[in-house]
């Protein structure tokens, strides 16, 4: 005697559901966490390294996504992962190629005087190479601006 | 701005070493005074009109926000009597010397 048994799916509806959600949420999650932490050590913690770790978490996050598009690939998670890729790419972009200085040839070289100039010190009072060789020493740094 | 917070928040171990430090950007003396005000241990100067950065060949060309020049992080060590000691110029726009950095290379070359 033989007992038909109907076709039962090895997991639940739910959990087919859920397929590729968990790293789909952690894709975004280690996208934004870079982000989130650029902003605590530039603005917070005013502390200047390199942030590789953003794009290294936004690439990770890229990873992720693209697990979860294997899971269950659906519009919203294809634009996702486009958006986050995109965005780890450009990041590259930005700390790689797009950063580089070119290599510094000009004038200011060890066991050289500094050519003549005149600035003007904050107070309005004039600075030349002059005030450099009162006895003084200086460290003289270079920035960008205010902005 | 932040390498000048934390040259600032270093100003005593300066000090002790008897180097003064120098900050120079291309704004313009306005400009100067407000960075004057947020860092007072700092000595701030004014090359709006270029004499300086252009005669240490410091400029980068199009690198500031609204698309003009500003000054490439630089930075020079200068004896008493006006002569260069050491200079540092990072390959990235984002790279800066650390206080500690600065003070080592000091240590180094101006002992």
């Amino acid at each position: 005697m033989s007992i038909n048994v109907p076709d039962v799916p090895a997991t639940s509806p739910s959990q087919q559901r859920s397929t590729g959600r968990a790293y789909f949420w952690a894709g975004i999650g280690a996208c934004l966490l870079g982000v989130a932490l650029v902003f605590v050590q530039m603005f917070g913690l005013k502390y200047l390294i390199v942030p590789w770790y953003s794009p290294i978490l936004a690439t990770l996050g890229a990873v992720l996504l693209l697990l979860s598009v294997v899971g269950r690939c659906s519009i919203t998670r294809i634009v996702v992962l486009v958006l986050v890729a995109a965005f780890a790419g450009l990041q590259w972009y930005a700390l790689g190629p797009m950063a580089k200085l070119p290599n510094y040839v000009g004038p200011a070289q060890p066991g050289k005087q500094l050519p003549s100039f005149q600035v003007v010190l904050a107070d309005g009072r004039s600075f030349t190479e002059a005030d450099l060789a009162d006895g003084s020493r200086r460290v003289m740094t270079f920035f960008r601006g205010r902005w | 701005m932040i390498e000048l917070g934390q040259l600032e928040a270093h100003w005593q171990e300066f000090e002790k070493r008897k180097v003064r430090v120098v900050v120079v950007s291309v704004e313009d003396q306005e400009a100067a005074k407000a960075t004057q005000a947020d860092f007072p241990h700092l000595i701030v100067v004014s090359d709006a009109q270029r004499k300086l950065s252009d005669a240490l060949e410091v400029i980068h060309r199009h690198s500031a926000p609204d698309g003009g020049d500003t000054a490439a992080p630089t930075t020079l060590l200068i004896d008493g009597k006006g002569t260069i000691r050491w200079t540092f110029r990072p390959d990235r726009v984002y790279r800066r010397l650390s206080p500690e950095e600065v003070l080592a290379a000091i240590d180094k070359e101006m002992p």
